[in-house]
């Protein structure tokens, strides 16, 4: 049985890491022991299957992916200042630290003291006399005056050591007092033990490739109804050939895409894993319901990209905060005004410019007619995306429409199915 | 080559962006490599790869030029890689042998022998499901040794911990490594 010491020096040997004392003990153990013969043997055998393993090469040429990444970012070198300016000097965390201690020190030697030592006494209770003090705090008893307090008298602290209490951490939640009926305030409990009633919205799940049969596009579609936004999840193996379909279908529904630079440049490489959102506003509950069957269907006909489950809910706080981070605003809160109707003067003229749009428009072209439908703006994106504000995330707030009763806010997923 | 590299690193500094894509495609197949062995799966050792040129370009002026380039990469990268296994290590992996990744024989006669591949694969997934077994932390001496042909000295310094801990990490690696195959294989007879 080798010891460990003699594994040791034997897995060092491998290891090529010995000096020259112990390359003679390790000659010498290999000569005396059959084991550790058999066991190097072994060791190095495995070191050189590692070595042998296959070399892998990088499947696409990184530079490209890289520099992009670093172009959209607009990342430089980072200048790391030589010395960091500190806003609090050493010396003071070192006087604020040795008059603790003396305090500390003080402290403990009067509580170790003789209770008898006069000199203590005297100073313990000039100290204690120059502290403001409740009547109930004086010695009223004809006994000699005591120069120590018995342990666990709160007052005791205050002669010698003032210690200033921390303010207490405000709670992020005002809890209202608890009802008579309260069972767990009954029982004792307090304010910071106290339960919370959290109200949870489970999330509806359909399947993507049962769409197509109207009772499951109608009761998507009433649970949308209710919502005002919603997030939508897919699943899928392959994140940029799924989002192609979805692509598809989103453009068949009239969805202009403005798709960030690096997404692009991302989704043209399968081979790299990507998470897509699309966010999408003013989306009617039958509309979506209708791309998600356009989607299913496909899928359900073709080689399928997704995995089949929709996962619907409303748009959570995290999803804001991400959606924040995604578009430098929190589109659920800032949404564009409503153009007002402005009064017409019918006495005045219209001008030529009014007018040759109007002509334009009762042709169909340039402004759509009164009546048709205007088309969605989409902003897609890899997730968890990088914080940058590209042109083609500009163009999309600018197109932002104002908000339509009965619509959604949607924020699309298709997400890598994690095995 | 490491005289190139500064030059492409000063290049760089001074705002040539292009200069650093010449740095990836220079070190690109050797960092994935190494990474891949860490992480085991194509996909994760991308992300790594290409997380740590981004890292490595915004700290790049605090590369001191001491060290090669490679090496200053490769700490980055081992972190990032060790991070990310950690994070991972409750997920359980089939590892990704069937992959789109080009894999080169070391002997290139050795390719054209018949059953070669299938050996190859073999002898791969054995070595795949040991390495997988060990901790993040034992692996990357193993990988780092044995793949990279590193010094203890190297070691302990790209991984910031002293020399005594790579000594030791890399001495209980070693028999776990060997007793993970050694279990395998008598599995394998059975």
């Amino acid at each position: 049985m080798l010891t460990p010491h003699e594994l040791e020096l034997l897995t060092a040997h491998v290891d090529g890491e010995l000096n020259s004392a112990q390359r003679r003990q390790v000659a010498a153990l290999l000569e005396r022991s059959g084991e550790a013969r058999t066991l190097l043997t072994q060791l190095q055998r495995d070191a050189e299957r590692l070595r042998s393993l296959s070399r892998r090469t990088v499947p696409i040429d990184l530079s490209e992916t890289v520099l992009a990444e670093i172009g959209q970012l607009a990342c430089q070198p980072r200048v790391v200042p030589l010395r960091r300016t500190t806003k609090f000097p050493l010396w003071r965390g070192v006087a604020a630290a040795a008059a603790v201690l003396f305090a500390v020190g003080l402290g403990s030697f009067l509580l170790n003291s003789p209770k008898g030592d006069p000199t203590i006494a005297n100073n313990t209770q000039a100290s204690i006399d120059k502290q403001p003090e409740s009547g109930n705090d004086r010695d009223t008893s004809p006994l000699p005056r005591k120069t120590l307090e018995p342990l666990g008298n709160p007052n005791r602290d205050k002669a010698i050591v003032k210690v200033e209490q921390l303010p207490t951490p405000r709670p992020v939640q005002t809890t209202p007092p608890p009802n008579q009926g309260d069972i767990l305030a009954a029982n004792g409990h307090d304010s910071a033990t106290k339960l919370e009633k959290v109200e949870v919205d489970l999330p509806t799940i359909a399947r993507l490739h049962e769409l197509h049969q109207e009772e499951h596009a109608s009761a998507l579609t009433d649970r949308l109804s209710k919502l005002r936004s919603a997030r939508v999840e897919l699943t899928s193996r392959e994140g940029a050939k799924a989002f192609e379909r979805l692509r598809k279908a989103l453009e068949a529904k009239q969805v202009t895409l403005h798709v960030d630079p690096l997404t692009q440049a991302r989704l043209k490489k399968p081979q790299q894993k990507t998470d897509v959102v699309v966010f999408l506003e003013n989306v009617k509950p039958e509309t979506l319901v209708e791309l998600l069957q356009q989607v299913g269907n496909e899928d359900r006909m073709g080689d399928p990209h997704f995995e089949g489950a929709v996962v619907v809910k409303e748009l959570a706080r995290w999803d804001r905060k991400d959606l924040m981070d995604l578009l430098g605003i929190d589109p659920l809160v800032n949404r564009p005004s409503p153009i007002r109707k402005q009064g017409v003067d019918i006495r005045r003229e219209f001008p030529e410019q009014t007018a040759r749009e109007v002509v334009a428009a009762l042709d169909g072209k340039g402004v759509p007619r009164p009546g048709s439908e205007p088309r969605h703006h989409a902003f897609v994106s890899h997730f968890p995306a990088t914080k940058n504000r590209s042109t083609e995330l500009t163009r999309f707030l600018e197109l932002r429409q104002p908000v339509k009763s009965g619509t959604l806010q949607v924020l699309l997923l298709v997400i890598r199915h994690v095995s | 080559m490491s005289a190139d590299d500064n030059r492409l690193i000063a290049d760089c500094l001074a705002g040539d962006t292009k200069a650093f894509g010449e740095l990836v495609r220079r070190h690109q197949d050797r960092l994935y490599n190494t990474v891949f062995r860490l992480v085991e799966n194509a996909e994760d050792a991308l992300d790594v790869v290409q997380e740590s040129f981004i890292n490595a370009y915004q700290s790049l002026d605090s590369f001191k030029g001491d060290a090669q380039f490679f090496t200053w990469l490769y700490r980055i990268a081992v972190n990032t890689a060790i991070s990310l296994k950690r994070k991972k290590r409750v997920l359980l992996r089939i590892p990704d042998l069937q992959g789109q990744i080009s894999i080169e024989p070391i002997d290139p006669s050795e390719a054209s022998r018949p059953g070669y591949a299938l050996e190859q694969a073999e002898e791969e997934q054995k070595l795949h499901r040991a390495l997988e077994r060990l901790s993040p932390e034992h692996r990357v001496v193993l990988v780092m040794k044995e793949l990279e042909g590193q010094k203890y000295e190297d070691m302990a310094e790209t991984l910031g911990v002293p020399i005594g801990t790579i000594r030791s990490r890399l001495h209980r690696a070693r028999l776990e490594l060997r007793e993970l195959l050694e279990r395998d294989e008598t599995e394998a007879r059975r």
